[in-house]
């Protein structure tokens, strides 16, 4: 009933394609850790409008469907004149909706932090700036390590929604291979298990990370 | 150039909001003295001590450390403004504090909880900010931890890490913010003992405490906060001998009373 062998010559295609859903789901996380920060500094801020913006900004990526945004980035752009390839279409859309996500993730990390610890820096000398790299970013980028791997699995998985904006990824490679070869349920079961093959590893990365990163 | 004192505090003011918490307090700490400020829950004596710090802003009056107006300047008008805070954290060099909570930094071994500040703010090689800082702990007895993190350490280890990491900046004044009250009681003695210590090397100190029978041995005076007001100082052995107000009495007799149910207990 099922051939699995009809996939074997296909597979370079979606070892391909698994490759550009990891170099968007990846830069995606890198960039929107960049955006998230600056939303945080934003959501944590001294200025009320500018927290109004971020909130705005958060509740606006959590609280609407991916695939809206994505085709919001993707056909709504060009339309005002802003006309950007698929790929980068797509790492745009993933970072702008993963920073809301990591924003919020980092915001939690620095106010789970004692005020006291920072009073001590303050209090012996160390300059704001000090206190941010030595003391803050250290524990915040350990206490928030699960959820940032939480979010990586997600976006990886997210990820399979850029096919709708005519991405190469791997998505797309399966539903191309699977409509030509009329072998649906092999191409995509295979693809799923390619997905959880990383989503797997990140999961595993991401614990050997906190294990290092662990002090009594 | 010596100054007179080493704490100046001339008519302090601190509001929150609507709620007057200190209302006009006028004290001075001549160096290598030993003060204890003792009072009530709310009196505001760490409020107090953390506005010599400036980790509390005040609202009136002035504090001066060695001399220098801390937090604010004056402008040609004589109008009072904040001054930037890098001038602030100058003016401090001289003063460390230690907090209730300890506040060491987690992520830190001990020996680097000490080294960190001498090395990001007073610029110390790496070698030499470590051997200084294994020196400081030494002092506190604490050298055979140096590689622990603080989670490791029981309250008053942590506690006398982090009196070794403030002497480590060389301070003059050291100010004391109920330092054993987080502590198990079994634990008490050995970070007293450190004070203690220090007291009789002729530092400064100001210490907020709960702890009456170590503020009457080792202060040479003795400071009774109530509501926001100085409501009498002096020498230990008068203030709590022969206490003057009905504030005090009442004070000194609900604490004798709950050392005696412990006594007893």
């Amino acid at each position: 009933m099922f051939d699995f062998t009809a996939v074997i010559p296909h597979l370079p295609q979606l070892l391909v394609g698994l490759a550009s859903t990891l170099l968007v789901s990846l830069s995606a996380i890198a960039l929107g850790l960049v955006l998230g920060w600056a939303i945080c500094l934003g959501l944590t801020g001294h200025r009320a409008w500018l927290r109004r913006v971020c909130a705005v900004y958060v509740s606006f990526f959590r609280g609407t469907p991916l695939l809206v945004q994505l085709i919001l980035v993707f056909y709504a752009l060009p339309a005002v004149g802003i006309s950007l390839p698929p790929l980068a279409a797509a790492v745009l859309a993933l970072t702008l909706n993963s920073a809301a996500f990591q924003g919020e993730i980092l915001r939690s990390g620095f106010q789970m932090l004692p005020k006291g610890q920072l009073e001590a820096a303050r209090d012996l000398g160390l300059s704001p700036l000090q206190t941010l790299l030595h003391v803050q970013i250290p524990q915040v980028l350990r206490s928030m390590l699960p959820a940032l791997t939480n979010e990586t699995i997600d976006i990886i998985k997210n990820s399979a929604l850029v096919s709708a904006v005519a991405v190469h990824e791997l998505m797309r490679t399966a539903q191309t291979l699977a409509s030509t070869t009329y072998r649906p349920i092999e191409f995509f079961a295979v693809a799923g298990l390619l997905y959880l093959l990383v989503t797997l590893c990140t999961g595993r990365l991401g614990s050997w990370l906190e294990s290092r990163l662990r002090t009594a | 150039m010596s100054q007179p004192y080493a704490i100046e505090i001339r008519n302090l003011h601190k509001h929150y909001g609507a709620h007057h918490v200190l209302k006009g307090i006028d004290l001075d700490i001549r160096p290598g003295e030993v003060v204890s400020i003792i009072g009530g829950s709310g009196s505001g004596k760490s409020t107090l001590l953390r506005c010599v710090n400036f980790l509390e802003e005040y609202t009136g009056g002035e504090v001066l450390v060695n001399g220098r107006m801390i937090g604010y300047g004056s402008s040609v008008t004589g109008e009072p403004y904040r001054l930037p805070e890098q001038t602030i954290r100058e003016s401090l060099t001289d003063v460390c504090m230690v907090f209730q909570q300890f506040n060491l930094w987690p992520h830190m071994r001990v020996l680097d909880n000490v080294a960190a500040p001498l090395r990001l703010v007073k610029g110390v090689r790496k070698a030499e900010a470590y051997e200084r800082a294994q020196a400081q702990l030494e002092r506190v007895g604490m050298g055979h931890k140096a590689a622990s993190y603080p989670g490791q350490l029981s309250g008053g280890q942590q506690q006398r890490v982090a009196i070794a990491r403030a002497l480590t900046m060389q301070p003059s004044i050291m100010l004391f913010d109920e330092p054993t009250s987080a502590l198990d009681p079994e634990l008490v003695g050995e970070v007293l003992n450190v004070i203690r210590d220090l007291a009789h090397a002729g530092m400064t100190l100001a210490i907020v405490t709960h702890e009456m029978g170590f503020a009457a041995r080792v202060s040479d005076k003795v400071v009774f906060l109530a509501e926001g007001r100085i409501e009498e100082q002096g020498a230990p052995r008068e203030l709590f001998n022969t206490p003057q107000s009905a504030r005090l009495q009442q004070f000194l007799t609900s604490w004798n009373e709950r050392q005696g149910s412990l006594a007893m207990a």
